[in-house]
């Protein structure tokens, strides 16, 4: 279990059973657990970087948590600009780093999401 | 179109008072909320509250979050969620988008109680992955129980900057500092000395001069600040970071009452722009009441008796309750909120409060002069 996982909580208790999904992203599979939004599950996997902007390149991965700001878009089964931080994990989900404004699934040559 | 007595946008807890005290009126009462989840913030809310014990402290956030739920269940009130209100029309037609459709909903009377977004702070490297706000990390730690670092420097030392540290201390994360740019802690003493105890510095007088890292936070270094906020070269003290928790305050999230045409003023006790409204929680546009947070900044505890006024006075202009029993019944809650703005704590939000109730005051003989005319 990835170190940041809080197993132990003196005041909410040991982490409560949940079921796992499997969800893939850059293409890798990972283990998420059911219901939680994607960004929980990246930050648990130790991903730092979730996007580039698109004028500077510069790197980002949450700020608001809530789904207010926007910073921790990507690329989600093909469509760009998704907020992970309000969007469940679902099994077989696909998730993908976004560069700059990202493009849709189809333009990249995939299937239509 | 869907009609209703009364919508309320937003399921935190304004949100939810006012609708369960709208709903025991005999309103048919509408609350949307553009979250999986209700609650609003009441779920990462771990810690017991302040106040009398009539203000339920000592209660901890989520079991308050619980029975509210319970509460607004029993009086059978409806609770939409992935429902994001972005339109409002004529102050009480709102157009609500809810799964990649939009639909519409009338209502006699609107709540707005749509909270607060954190706000931020500029330094360099503030965009870095690793710097949120303090809100962002309680989410991820007590909500989805994922630690946002390993190694938290906090800024900001109001309660929510306390609160949150001690929180990252209890979710096993090292919190290296605590800095606040005042002379003195802005929270309670009683929140700051749980930290001091646990070894947490806390730099008073000191900000962020910059954070570094390739890719995300590996350093940051804070500094000094002189009189007029300005960095005291020569001062700077680096430590090892993964992550910025910024706790520097919250601005009401008021873009319905914008778009409806409220009255605004801009009250920095308040954190901001507050649409104007009366001691009924009532806005400048008829109807249009507002509730919690975004009437103005506070704690979910005065939250909670604004949204019960609120809704009272909502129920009791739709004609759903009588004006004396309103007055009657909204007393205590007056009475309330008078108490948990009451000592030095409450002094700015007291103040800030009568300005703009000063304002409000001002609208409704405007209004009434030109009715009479």
């Amino acid at each position: 279990m990835s170190q940041l996982r809080v197993v132990d909580h003196p005041i909410l208790g040991p982490l409560p059973d949940r079921r796992l999904v499997t969800i893939t992203y850059a293409g890798q599979p990972l283990q998420a657990r059911e219901g939680e939004p994607i960004a929980a599950a990246l930050l648990a996997a130790g991903v730092q970087v979730f996007r580039k902007t698109s004028r500077r390149g510069e790197p980002r991965q949450l700020f608001c948590g809530i789904g207010r700001c926007t910073d921790c878009v990507m690329i989600v089964d093909g469509q760009p600009n998704v907020r992970t931080c309000v969007t469940p994990v679902r099994d077989g989900m696909r998730v993908e780093f976004q560069d700059g404004r990202g493009a849709w699934g189809h333009e990249r040559g995939g299937a239509r999401p | 179109m869907k009609r209703v007595d009364v919508v309320v946008v937003g399921a935190g807890p304004a949100g939810l008072s006012a609708a369960a005290e709208a709903a025991a009126a005999g309103a048919d009462v509408l609350v949307l909320d553009e979250n999986a989840e209700p609650g609003g913030q009441l779920f990462k809310q771990i810690h017991k509250f302040f106040g009398s014990r009539e203000h339920r402290a000592g209660e901890r956030g989520i079991d308050i979050g619980r029975e509210l739920l319970e509460e607004v269940e029993k009086l059978g009130v409806e609770v939409v969620l992935d429902a994001s209100v972005w339109g409002i029309y004529e102050g009480r037609t709102l157009a609500v988008a809810q799964g990649g459709h939009t639909w519409k909903v009338a209502a006699e009377r609107v709540v707005l109680a749509t909270g607060a977004t954190e706000s931020g702070l500029a330094f360099r490297g503030w965009t870095l992955p690793g710097v949120m706000g303090a809100g962002c990390a309680q989410t991820m730690m007590n909500v989805h129980r994922v630690l946002p670092g390993q190694r938290v420097l906090m800024v900001g030392s109001g309660n929510v900057g306390l609160i949150v540290a001690y929180q990252l201390l209890q979710a096993g994360a090292e919190v290296v500092g605590v800095v606040e740019a005042l002379p003195r802690v802005g929270g309670y003493p009683v929140h700051a000395a749980k930290i001091a105890r646990a070894g947490v510095p806390i730099f008073t007088g000191y900000s962020v001069k910059q954070a570094d890292g390739d890719g995300c936070v590996a350093q940051v270094t804070i500094w000094q600040v002189d009189e007029q906020w300005q960095g005291v070269p020569g001062s700077e003290i680096n430590l090892a970071a993964d992550t910025v928790a910024l706790a520097v305050g919250l601005s009401p999230m008021a873009e319905l009452a914008w778009l409806a045409g409220c009255r605004f003023l801009y009250v920095p006790q308040l954190g901001g722009h507050v649409p104007v409204h009366s001691d009924h929680m009532e806005t400048t546009v008829p109807g249009l009441f507002v509730a919690g947070d975004v009437s103005g900044v506070e704690e979910a505890s005065s939250a909670m008796e604004e949204g019960r006024l609120a809704g009272l006075w909502a129920a009791a202009d739709g004609g759903r309750l009588d004006g004396a029993e309103a007055a009657r019944l909204g007393a205590r809650h007056q009475a309330a909120l008078d108490h948990l703005r009451g000592g030095p704590f409450g002094e700015s939000t007291r103040h800030g409060k009568q300005a703009m109730m000063a304002q409000s005051d001002r609208a409704r003989s405007q209004l009434l002069t030109r009715a009479s005319a």
